[in-house]
């Protein structure tokens, strides 16, 4: 660092360190490192008990298949099927789970070969999230609150009885889990809103996600500190621009966007990139400087449920899920993009909330803190946003 | 061993006086017999400095290596005017102190001749590793006892020493097991653990000289602070360092040396007491970004400001209250609520203008320390930058002060501006807070952390002040005040007299005003203020006991009090 780059970081810190910022025009920006990030899952239940019975589940959390029922294939004896159920077997159970296909095919690789055994899907109206399509008809969720109609969660109808997503926000095992990954080191996602009017009212503002280069810094409390630096990696599969508009510090998509972020974690491993088209947001500017809300749009079914079957082990073994069965809820409730040749969807909505801190951004090169809408590609380059 | 156990009980009782009889028995590892180089012969015993724990590092480091690493613990640093390198003077090491020092002699002889350090180390080889060698003991122990005794041993201490090896070599034949025994003999020496200065007879008291090794070690400690190097006790054992001209080469040769960094950088750790880190606690709810860590950037933070500044620039010593120059790493740029570059490790910064910031008084060391855990404190801020910066002392609170008005959550009163000018209204508290709050209340603007804020409790804060008849507003307002403030520089000139004598310097000190003056025409600048103090001969002079250095003096008021509640 040198002072050659001190006058950016000085405007950079001016315009990113505002905590309630007071009406006025001209360019603005605020940044924001993500600190929790989960499926938005509407919890039907008692508020203290995750898994017991409620709207959205009226039989409580998934229960387990039968590992009886799932593990015998016409090639597997009875004997064998009796010798993994052991439970001083567990460890051959987990190596041998996945083989069993008609003809010892790895079924997480090729679901489509094991059987159907019906994965309890959500049952309630009520969900989180956008009315994707702009059609109150179609989703068949409401929000909370009843304000919004059809809203379109698909995602949440799959897997918003499975035991590991299920719970108030913030208070489920994949959601702490993922978000340990995240806090822990793994991967970084910022923000950056920009616009030329108001923090609080612009009309037309930016809201940029970027994977940050730099790990998140934990507090005393375990939270990701606030006004942390971070540089942006450059590069573009994790970046998108989003057109928003801010109406007294609520921040809002103008239309469908496509919306391109690192994923959330499924294991130890890096995740992929998140890609959804037809995306939507919502996200309040707090009191406290946070930011909170959620994002949604479509995903390709299969890749979301590749990243769980890479490594079904915990799913399939400690907490009971068919990964099969899985695959073809997945498949079922996929509501966009149909294939032009099958006419089967390709797309199923979901729904993300979303909290940040505030943070600092900088570019790629560390040396200027990033205050309007631009992409970064690998070599450091950047190119403006067509139309911003 | 037998040795062990009786060198410690000797030194432990021998060292928990500092009476100069029992110095005068120290300085000789506890033993009377008489030699052709009895302390008695060379000169008077006058003062035993305990090292500071920053002192023992460096002269370890200095001696042995920075590889060596010191596991101990110190004994608690005793500060006077503000000062440990003055309140070294009254510390002593008391029974179990001596034990985390003799283990911490143990560790260093062990490293220090480590069969991978002995290369290093050994100036020779020993005929066998599996049998006494005194030859090459009387060589190792020469050259080391020399350089942690900051001057030749006698030939008691040398031979007792050498014996010592043998004996120890023989029963477990071990060359280096016996050396090692030695090493730690002579670590854990009060020759070692003290800084023993002796003075020459002079034509009456308080024209006592010191003697050469005294002179050496006072130059060393006060450039580099650490034990003298060869050159410097070659230059005291021929006499060249008791001659004008030899003595003003070896100035000119320390302050040229890039080490004088360490000096200066460890002479403002102790006095803006930025060793009270160790202690420092926040409230994690309130100040979540805290951490050791933290406290250890902040601490150096303020250190790399104060070198880059005094010594790196060769700037104006006033400026450390108005530049915004410093150093941040990504953790401190949190807590300044600034952006940091790409990098992991320290890398200059500039506060703008904007930031409110104005020099060291604005950086999360000082902002923090002198602070309550979970909220800021006027007062606190207020009496560390009348002592620290001023040397103004400020009398300790009535006991029977009641701090509720302060403590207590009063609708009424929602800032502490408010609280503390209610409490203030107690004709008990009146006059020492009209002399702290003032300054204090101008630094309002930064919480107990140090990170900017407007409100306190919900209400805009007041940062505007009025102190010694002058109105100003806010840090930056504050930072010009001292910065033109004709005893800050009359201070720090004081302090570091104070600290190379290693003594309390009286405000009526002939040799104070001189120096202050020459401080002010050389442009306020540290490292040549260093210089002239290093070649006055007033500085190796022995002073007549004033008839209020009968009693120890008084530990500094901040330090003392740092738990009180205002």
């Amino acid at each position: 660092m040198t002072k050659s780059w001190f006058q950016g970081l000085a405007l950079g810190s001016v315009m990113a360190a505002a905590v309630a910022p007071a009406a006025h025009a001209g360019a603005w920006s605020k940044a924001y490192v993500v600190d929790w990030m989960e499926p938005a899952y509407f919890h039907g239940g008692d508020k203290m008990d995750n898994n017991g019975p409620g709207a959205d589940c009226p039989d409580g959390t998934t229960k387990p298949v039968g590992w009886q029922k799932v593990f015998k294939t016409p090639w597997r004896s009875e004997a064998d099927v009796k010798f993994y159920l052991d439970p001083e077997k567990r460890p051959e159970l987990q190596r041998a789970l996945r083989f069993r296909g008609p003809n010892y095919e790895d079924v997480w690789a090729q679901p489509w070969l094991a059987p159907d055994f019906g994965m309890p899907e959500v049952q309630s109206k009520v969900a989180y999230g956008f009315d994707l399509d702009d059609n109150p008809n179609t989703g068949g969720f409401t929000s909370p609150d009843g304000k919004v109609k059809g809203i379109d969660n698909g995602y949440y109808k799959v897997g918003g009885c499975w035991v590991s997503f299920r719970g108030q926000p913030r208070t489920s095992q994949r959601g702490i889990g993922i978000n340990g990954y995240m806090t822990n080191g793994l991967y970084t996602i910022v923000i950056v809103v920009s616009g030329n009017e108001d923090p609080m009212n612009d009309s037309k503002a930016t809201l940029a996600f970027y994977e940050a280069q730099d790990r998140i810094v934990k507090d005393a409390l375990g939270q990701a500190a606030s006004d942390a630096t971070f540089t942006v990696k450059p590069d573009i599969k994790t970046q998108s621009l989003i057109p928003v508009t801010i109406k007294d510090g609520v921040i809002e998509s103008r239309g469908a966007a496509e919306i391109k972020l690192r994923d959330e974690a499924w294991n130890g491993g890096t995740p992929s990139q998140m890609q959804m088209t037809g995306g939507k947001l919502r996200l309040a500017l707090l009191p406290n400087g946070q930011l909170e809300g959620y994002f949604g749009g479509y995903r390709e079914w299969k890749r979301l449920y590749q990243n769980q079957a890479i490594n079904a082990r915990d799913g399939e073994t400690n907490q009971g899920i068919d990964m099969p069965s899985f695959y073809y809820s997945l498949k079922r409730n996929a509501d966009a993009d149909p294939d032009p040749v099958t006419g089967e969807n390709r797309r199923i909505s979901t729904v993300y909330s979303l909290r940040a801190t505030p943070s600092f951004v900088m570019d790629p090169t560390g040396k200027r803190v990033v205050t309007a809408p631009e992409l970064f590609d690998r070599d450091g380059a950047t190119r403006m946003a067509a139309g911003q | 061993m037998n040795f062990k156990r009786s060198l410690i009980a000797a030194a432990a009782v021998l060292l928990t006086s500092a009476s100069t009889v029992v110095l005068t028995s120290c300085a000789t590892d506890g033993k009377q017999t008489a030699s052709a180089e009895a302390p008695s012969a060379r000169g008077e015993l006058v003062s035993m400095r305990r090292l500071t724990a920053a002192q023992y590092e460096r002269s370890v480091a200095d001696i042995f290596g920075k590889d060596i690493d010191l596991t101990g613990r110190f004994e608690t640093e005793v500060r006077v005017e503000g000062l440990n390198t003055v309140g070294a003077a009254n510390a002593s090491i008391s029974a179990g102190g001596l034990e985390q020092y003799y283990a911490m002699a143990a560790s260093i002889g062990e490293q220090a001749l480590a069969p991978k350090a002995r290369d290093k180390t050994m100036p020779c080889k020993p005929a066998s590793a599996k049998a006494p060698d005194d030859a090459c003991a009387t060589a190792f122990l020469t050259k080391y006892g020399r350089l942690a005794f900051r001057r030749p041993l006698t030939a008691e201490e040398l031979s007792s020493r050498v014996a010592l090896a043998r004996r120890v070599a023989e029963q477990r034949s071990d060359f280096y097991s016996g050396l090692q025994e030695a090493l730690t003999s002579v670590l854990a020496s009060p020759n070692f653990l003290f800084r023993v200065e002796r003075a020459l007879p002079g034509k009456h008291r308080g024209d006592r000289p010191l003697d050469a090794y005294a002179r050496a070690s006072r130059l060393s400690f006060m450039f580099w602070n650490s034990t003298p190097d060869d050159e410097l006790l070659t230059a005291a054992e021929s006499g060249a360092l008791m001659t004008k001209a030899g003595l003003q080469a070896q100035v000119d040769r320390l302050a040229a040396s890039p080490r004088i960094a360490d000096g200066v950088a460890d002479f403002f750790d102790d006095a803006m007491m930025l060793d009270m880190f160790a202690s420092q606690s926040k409230d994690p709810l309130t100040f979540p970004k805290y951490s050791g860590a933290l406290a250890a950037a902040a601490r150096e933070q303020t250190l790399k400001t104060i070198v880059d500044l005094l010594v790196t620039k060769n700037g104006d010593y006033r400026d450390i209250f108005t530049s915004n120059d410093t150093f941040l790493t990504r953790e401190l740029a949190m807590v300044y609520k600034v952006p940091f570059g790409v990098g992991r490790g320290w890398a200059p910064y500039t506060f703008a203008e904007s930031e409110g910031r104005s020099g060291v008084l604005t950086q999360i060391s000082f902002l923090s320390l002198f602070s309550h855990p979970a909220r800021s404190s006027p007062t606190k801020r207020g009496v560390a930058l009348n002592e620290v910066f001023l040397c103004q002392t400020t009398p300790s609170p009535p006991g029977d002060v009641d701090f509720s008005l302060i403590n207590e959550p009063n609708p009424l009163l929602k800032t502490l501006r408010s609280k503390l000018t209610a409490h203030a209204t107690e004709p008990s508290c009146a006059g020492c807070h009209t002399l702290v709050d003032p300054p204090g209340l101008a630094l309002e603007g930064f919480d107990s952390l140090g990170e900017r804020r407007s409100y306190d409790n919900g209400e805009l804060i007041d940062v505007t002040s009025e102190w010694q008849g002058k109105k100003f507003s806010g840090a930056v307002g504050l930072g010009r005040l001292l910065h033109d403030d004709a005893r800050a520089p009359q201070c720090i000139t004081k302090k570091l007299y104070a600290s190379a004598a290693g003594r309390v310097i009286h405000e009526d000190d002939p040799a104070l005003k001189d120096l202050t003056a020459q401080f002010t025409r050389g442009g306020y600048r540290i490292p040549a203020f260093l210089k002239v103090l290093a070649a006055d001969d007033r500085l190796y002079k022995v002073p007549a006991a004033r008839p209020a250095e009968q009693q120890p003096a008084a530990p500094t008021k901040v330090a003392a009090r740092n738990g009180a509640s205002s």
